[in-house]
């Protein structure tokens, strides 16, 4: 009987033993994971990127703050500009965004404010642009303002910069006749 | 206080001016608001050259002088791109002005003229009256309209007696 409660006792402490070298073994993998995200991760202090997209067109990325990790860059208080085959320049504002370095793809994200010097505004809370072709896709709560026309939608794609706009779901729009009441 | 007096009634009379101003520009900000229209629509497509503005499905255009339903609508500018020209509606269209109420599958709003025209099978609802024509000529500038019909069909009209 003294025998068997031993070796009771001996396999309790071996269970015990196991489940805290399990833990010590998911403390050490967690704590080795984040030194390796934090080792792959770069903050960047104003970070200005000027390049060109497949077209040779130019285009300027700035933010307050960005993270580099891997292709992508996560930004914070974005300013950025595309230029279009007609020499404008297409301006784009938001709270923060990712930019994908390989793919020259940046994706945007709240109170978005996209304008031409052409006086032409579109606001957004979500845009996902492609510098090289020059689509954007804006989504949640778009609105559109030029002098002569409002609109409002659920979903917009700005096509060959500005030139072709599709607006989709929920489409409101106040235009005016004429510009005599500007 | 003879002095205070003759104020009294400068401000008097500048007020009354003031008012009487404020009376006589009331026409002008009804003109204002009334030089825009609202549109509504399922899906929209803009295209600037050449300029032009498509609304599709489910689509509703208001402004002061008509209220018009339609599955397809196209806005025409003026050349210069200023000032709309000419609305066009494709596909089952209503349209409602004061106490009339058309009925067509193709219609032409021509904005400027102010003028309304619509050909094919046509209804027109006035004051409770049905005719029905091929071609429909509205002025709502001098508020007449005219209904033809081709050669084959005659206008017909439904005159309901209310009294």
């Amino acid at each position: 009987m003294f025998t068997v409660d031993a070796e009771l006792v001996v396999i309790s402490n071996n269970k015990k033993i196991l489940i805290h070298l399990f833990i010590l073994f998911l403390f050490f993998f967690g704590l080795k994971s984040n030194a390796e995200e934090n080792q792959n991760t770069i903050e960047i202090k104003n970070p200005i990127f000027t390049t060109k997209s497949i077209d040779g067109s130019p285009y300027e990325i700035k933010a307050n703050k960005g993270y580099q990790r891997e292709g992508y860059l996560d930004l914070f208080v974005i300013e950025a500009k595309l230029k279009s085959n007609d020499d404008i320049w297409i301006y784009l504002n938001a709270d923060k965004g990712t930019f994908n370095q390989l793919s020259n793809e940046i994706l945007l994200e709240s109170n978005i404010e996209i304008y031409t010097e052409a006086g032409e505004k579109i606001f957004a809370e979500l845009a996902y642009v492609n510098t090289n072709d020059k689509i954007i896709t804006l989504k949640k709560n778009v609105k559109y303002q030029d002098t002569n026309i409002f609109i409002s939608a659920d979903e917009s794609i700005i096509n060959n910069e500005f030139s072709n706009i599709k607006y989709y779901g929920n489409v409101k729009s106040k235009i005016k006749k004429n510009k005599s009441y500007e | 206080m003879e002095m205070l007096k003759v104020k009294l009634k400068k401000i008097n009379h500048m007020n009354k001016f003031l008012i009487l101003l404020f009376i006589l520009l009331i026409p002008f900000l009804k003109v204002s608001k009334a030089s825009e229209i609202l549109i509504e629509s399922e899906e929209l497509i803009i295209t600037n050259d050449p300029l032009t503005t498509t609304f599709i499905d489910n689509v509703y255009a208001s402004d002061e002088e008509i209220k018009l339903w339609s599955d397809k609508i196209l806005i025409i500018y003026t050349e210069k791109g200023s000032q709309i020209d000419t609305i066009k509606s494709f596909g089952s269209t209503k349209l409602i002005r004061e106490n009339q109420e058309i009925l067509s599958e193709n219609m032409i709003y021509f904005v400027i003229d102010k003028k309304i025209y619509a050909k094919g099978n046509i209804t027109l609802i006035q004051d409770g009256n049905v005719m029905n024509g091929n071609e429909l000529t509205v002025d709502l500038v001098k508020s007449t309209s005219i209904m033809k019909s081709d050669n084959i069909n005659k206008v017909s009209v439904k005159i309901s007696n209310n009294e």
